[in-house]
C-alpha cells in the first residue's frame, strides 16, 4: 500500500480554487493580447458554429486569440460549476479542468459541451443525487461535444432543427454516459487514465454508426498551425514554470519528497492532491508541462491548438495519475514507433499521440519502463485505427484507444508475472 | 438506495482483499445494512502486519468522502487484484481498525 499522506489542507480549498482559477483567468486573458477584440468576437462565432469534429484546430477554425479565450472561458465555467457543487479541487477536478481547457483548443466550445453537462444533470436529478456525484463524468462527457455541433451545423439540417436536434442529442449522451463511464471502467482496470475517453469513443461509435445508416457522414478534419509562435512558447512555459514555484510557497517539504509522487503507479484513482498535498502537485504538473513542450520542440513540432491540447491535458493529469517516471516510457514507445515504421515522430498527429498515449502511464507505472515502451508501440499501432469507428465525434480518439491497449496488455502482463507482486 | 448495495458488497470485498493480502487465510465478516447506512465488520487473525501499514489504513478510513469520484470509479473497488484501498477511504464515512493480540478488527461506516 502506498504511504497516505494526507497533507493537501496545508492549503485551504478556497486557495486551490483561487490558485487553479487564476490559472484558468490567464488562458482567457492572454487570448486578448493576440488578436483585436473584434477578431476574437468573430473568431469565437467560427469556432461555435463549427462541426468541432476531431482534428479541428481552433487556430485556423477561428484564431489563436479566440482559441484562447473559449479555453479559458469554458476552464473558469467548468471551476465555477465545481465550486456550486461544493466538489473538492482535488486531482480529478484539476484533470478535468485542464483537459476541458486543452480540448476547447481543438473541439470543445461554449455552445457544443453545455447540453451534455446539462444531460448528466438531469440524469443525477432523475436519481434524486447531487451533481457533484457526476460532475467527473459531466465534465470527461464532453469529449462527445463534437457530436452536438456536427449534428447542429454538419449534416446540412436546417439551422433550427440542427440546433435543437443538436442539443436534444447532447442531452442523449448526458443521460447514457454515467451508467456506461462507471461499467467500463472495469474493462481496462483502471489501467487507462482516460477512462470516459473508452466510454465516448464506444459512445460516439454507436451514434456514428446510427448515422452513416441514415446516410450522414463526417468531413475530413481540418489543417492544423504550423507557424512557431514564441508569445505561444513564452506564456505556457512561464506558466508551467510558474507552477513549479508555486510548490515553495504552499508546501513546505523538501524538494526530495517528490519522490513520493513518483513512486505512484499511477492506476486510477490516484489523486496526488490528497495523497501528497496542492504544493507539490502543481509542481509535478509543471514538471509534466515542461517536459511535454519540450518533447514538441525536440521532434521538430510546433504548438498549435491540438498541440497545446495534448500538453494541457498532460499537466492536468499529472494531479491525478502521471508523472515523468510512468510518462516518459509510454511517449518515448510512441516516439520510437513514429520513428522507425511511421512517418516522424514531428508531425501533429504523432506528437499528439506521444503526448495522449500517457492515459497509458499506469501500466509504465506498475510493470516498469519495459511495458511502458510496448504500451507506446501498441497503442501507437491501434489509434491509426479507432478514429474511423466514432467518425471523430470522440474527442479522446487515445482515450478510446488506450482502453483496447490495457485491456490487451495487463491480463497477459499479470498472466506471466510471479504471484502477488501487487501492492498490498 | 440504487447500487448501495452493490457498492457495500465491493467495499466488503476490498477489504476481505485486504486480510487475504496480508497472510490471513481466515476471515469473519459481517454487513449490516439499515435504511440510511451499511456496516461491514471483520474480523481475523493476523500473525504479522506493519503496525504502520494499519495506521494508514486507519488514516484513510477516515479521510473524508469523495463525493466526486463516487459514481465514476466505485466499480473498480473490490473487482480486480490490485489494491484500490484509496478508493475505498473515498467511499466510506468512517472506520475503525484495530489490532491486538494477533487479532486483525476492521469496522466500517457508509452513510446512504
Amino acid at each position: 500500500m502506498d504511504p497516505i499522506i494526507l497533507k493537501s489542507a496545508q492549503l485551504s480549498e478556497r486557495a486551490k480554487y483561487r490558485i487553479i482559477s487564476l490559472y484558468s483567468f490567464s488562458v482567457a486573458f492572454a487570448g486578448l493580447f493576440f488578436n483585436p477584440p473584434e477578431e476574437i468576437a468573430s473568431g469565437l462565432w467560427s469556432i461555435m458554429t463549427s462541426p468541432s469534429i476531431l482534428l479541428s484546430d481552433y487556430f485556423i477554425i477561428g484564431n489563436i486569440g479566440a482559441s484562447l479565450l473559449n479555453s479559458g472561458l469554458l476552464m473558469l465555467l467548468a471551476i465555477f460549476v465545481a465550486s456550486r457543487s461544493k466538489s473538492l479541487m482535488n486531482g480529478p477536478i484539476i484533470a478535468a479542468v485542464f483537459t476541458i481547457g486543452g480540448f476547447a483548443l481543438f473541439g470543445k466550445n461554449l455552445y457544443n459541451t453545455l447540453s451534455i453537462v446539462l444531460g448528466v444533470y438531469l440524469h443525477s436529478r432523475m436519481n434524486k443525487d447531487h451533481f457533484g456525484k457526476y460532475i467527473i463524468i459531466a465534465y470527461f462527457g464532453t469529449a462527445l461535444a463534437p457530436l452536438v455541433s456536427q449534428v447542429s451545423f454538419g449534416f446540412g439540417l436546417p439551422p433550427l432543427i440542427g440546433v435543437l436536434a443538436g442539443n436534444l442529442f447532447g442531452i442523449g449522451i448526458g443521460l447514457l454516459l454515467p451508467p456506461l463511464a462507471s461499467s467500463f471502467v472495469r474493462f481496462h482496470q483502471g489501467f487507462n487514465l482516460y477512462n470516459v475517453g473508452f466510454t465516448a469513443g464506444i459512445t460516439g461509435m454507436l451514434f456514428m454508426s446510427i448515422f452513416r445508416t441514415l446516410g450522414y457522414d463526417n468531413k475530413g478534419p481540418s489543417g492544423t498551425y504550423q507557424e512557431f509562435n514564441p508569445f505561444l512558447l513564452g506564456f505556457f512555459s512561464l506558466m508551467f514554470i510558474s507552477m513549479i514555484f508555486i510548490k515553495y510557497r504552499a508546501s513546505d517539504k523538501p524538494i526530495g519528497y517528490y519522490k513520493s509522487i513518483l513512486s505512484h503507479p499511477g492506476r486510477l484513482v490516484t489523486d496526488f492532491v490528497s495523497l501528497n498535498g496542492f504544493g507539490f502537485t502543481l509542481f509535478n504538473m509543471g514538471i509534466l508541462g515542461l517536459v511535454g513542450i519540450i518533447y514538441v520542440f525536440a521532434v521538430g513540432g510546433v504548438l498549435n491548438g491540438p498541440v497545446i491540447g495534448g500538453i494541457f491535458t498532460l499537466v492536468g493529469f499529472g494531479a491525478f495519475g502521471k508523472h515523468p517516471r510512468n510518462s516518459i516510457p509510454v511517449m518515448a514507445g510512441v516516439f520510437l514507433t513514429a520513428l522507425i515504421f511511421g512517418d516522424g515522430p514531428g508531425s501533429t498527429g504523432a506528437i499528439l499521440t506521444a503526448l495522449f498515449s500517457t492515459a497509458l502511464a499506469p501500466i509504465a507505472g506498475q510493470y516498469g519502463p519495459i511495458a511502458g515502451l510496448v504500451a507506446g508501440f501498441i497503442h501507437m499501432s491501434i489509434v491509426s485505427n479507432t478514429a474511423y469507428l466514432h467518425g471523430g465525434m470522440n474527442l479522446y480518439n487515445n482515450g478510446f484507444t488506450a482502453g483496447f491497449v490495457a485491456a490487451i496488455l495487463v491480463p497477459v502482463i499479470e498472466a506471466y508475472r510471479k504471484e502477488n507482486e501487487n501492492e498490498g | 438506495m440504487k447500487d448501495e448495495k452493490s457498492k457495500m458488497l465491493k467495499i466488503m470485498n476490498e477489504l476481505v482483499r485486504f486480510y487475504l493480502k496480508s497472510g490471513n487465510h481466515s476471515v469473519r465478516i459481517a454487513l449490516d445494512l439499515t435504511d440510511h447506512e451499511g456496516i461491514v465488520s471483520l474480523e481475523g487473525c493476523c500473525t504479522k502486519i506493519d503496525e504502520k501499514k494499519l495506521e494508514d489504513l486507519n488514516d484513510i478510513l477516515n479521510s473524508p468522502r469523495k463525493d466526486e469520484a463516487e459514481e465514476y470509479y466505485w466499480n473498480l473497488v473490490g473487482s480486480n487484484d490490485f489494491s484500490e484501498i484509496h478508493l475505498l477511504g473515498s467511499l466510506v464515512n468512517e472506520g475503525e481498525v484495530k489490532y491486538d493480540g494477533n487479532v486483525l478488527k476492521m469496522r466500517v461506516k457508509r452513510y446512504f
